[in-house]
């Protein structure tokens, strides 16, 4: 057991600072602990289900000693910031007001083809065209254009867009939500109320969907409610 | 924070079953050990018995050991145990000697697997 534990802190270590030279690139869209930890956890969980000469013990530890690695190293960068920016990576501009930067292009081993690459795909044909591309911590490219090249927002051609409301599904499978009525800030008897001044009976119903406006939308069953 | 202290209290346990562990593995290693040492020789009267104690006492802790110590080692140590209690019922001098030094080693793997030592680590 202990042989595991403190193996597991090492590996985590190795596998951290592995992660953290190899750059962004290989991140994705995930921080670096959490993807070291995911790889580990895969790999960690099946081997006693697999392999019945290794105790249960042997992918518990690991996985405890994990998830206190992670719950408390997210609980630690979030306070300390210096630390933060040690194990995490820090967004990177590569083109800043329609320059590109060359040596931070260097640095995160990204071609100039796969940079125009992802300044295409934001419709844009030249790096002129680009305010700035930031590299962000996960690994992604961001683009964003210079304002003339970039696509009006309805504010900006004097348009105001009614306010968009999120539906909540309120009753499904015969079961009322009283999670999803919280969120509208109705509750069971509000509904029912409704359902009687509709004649409505439940079992009719596939299901009930309300806004934030507390507007209801019904879907009934195919068959009518036979089951 | 609830995620916190639930994690916190998980790893205090994990510490603390690795400590109990530990001493136990250590404690039971160091009663086996004793006990092949302090082996009669085998024309002795006591000889079988001896090798069925250190057998029985194994045994009897092996789902408890088994917990965290590999089970390719709890079966080499379950082996010798038993091949010294039949080399002792048919007074096989050779083999007798041969499964004690055996088991002794194999003792020392199960101590190893809960050694806190930089090769064991590595």
């Amino acid at each position: 057991m202990t042989t595991i534990f403190i193996r597991t802190l090492f590996i985590y270590i190795f596998l951290i600072l592995t992660m953290r030279l190899m750059g962004k690139r290989q991140i994705g869209e995930l921080e670096v602990t959490d993807l070291v930890t995911t790889f580990l956890l895969s790999e960690i969980a099946s081997l006693p289900i697999t392999n019945q000469e290794i105790p249960v013990s042997y992918a518990l530890i690991p996985m405890i000693t994990l998830l206190a690695l992670e719950v408390f190293s997210s609980y630690i960068l979030l306070r300390v910031p210096l630390l933060k920016n040690l194990l995490s990576a820090r967004p990177t501009f590569l083109i800043h007001r329609g320059k590109l930067i060359q040596k931070a292009l260097r640095e995160a081993r990204i071609s100039i083809d796969e940079l125009m690459s992802e300044i295409r795909q934001q419709n844009l044909t030249d790096i002129e065209q680009v305010e700035c591309a930031i590299l962000e911590k996960n690994g992604k490219l961001t683009v964003l254009p210079k304002s003339q090249y970039a696509q009006p927002t309805l504010e900006q051609m004097g348009l105001t867009p009614p306010p968009e409301r999120l539906m909540h599904i309120v009753f499904s499978n015969g079961i009322i939500s009283d999670e999803g009525l919280a969120w509208i800030g109705k509750d069971r008897t509000w509904l029912k109320k409704q359902l009687k001044a509709r004649k409505l009976e439940p079992s009719t119903l596939f299901c009930v969907t309300a806004n934030e406006d507390g507007k209801l939308y019904w879907i009934f069953k195919e068959n009518g409610g036979a089951t | 924070m609830k995620s916190l202290f639930a994690t916190l209290i998980l790893l205090i346990v994990l510490l603390g079953s690795i400590t109990v562990n530990f001493f136990f593995i250590n404690r039971v290693a160091d009663r086996m050990e004793e006990m092949i040492d302090a082996l009669p020789s085998i024309d002795s009267d006591t000889c079988k018995a001896k090798t069925q104690e250190i057998r029985n006492y194994w045994e009897d802790r092996t789902d408890l050991i088994g917990l965290s110590v590999g089970y390719n080692i709890i079966d080499r140590v379950c082996e010798q145990a038993a091949l010294l209690v039949a080399c002792a019922e048919v007074q096989d001098l050779y083999g007798y000697h041969s499964a004690q030094a055996l088991l002794r080693d194999a003792v020392g793997d199960v101590r190893r697997a809960e050694q806190f030592s930089v090769g064991n680590l590595l």
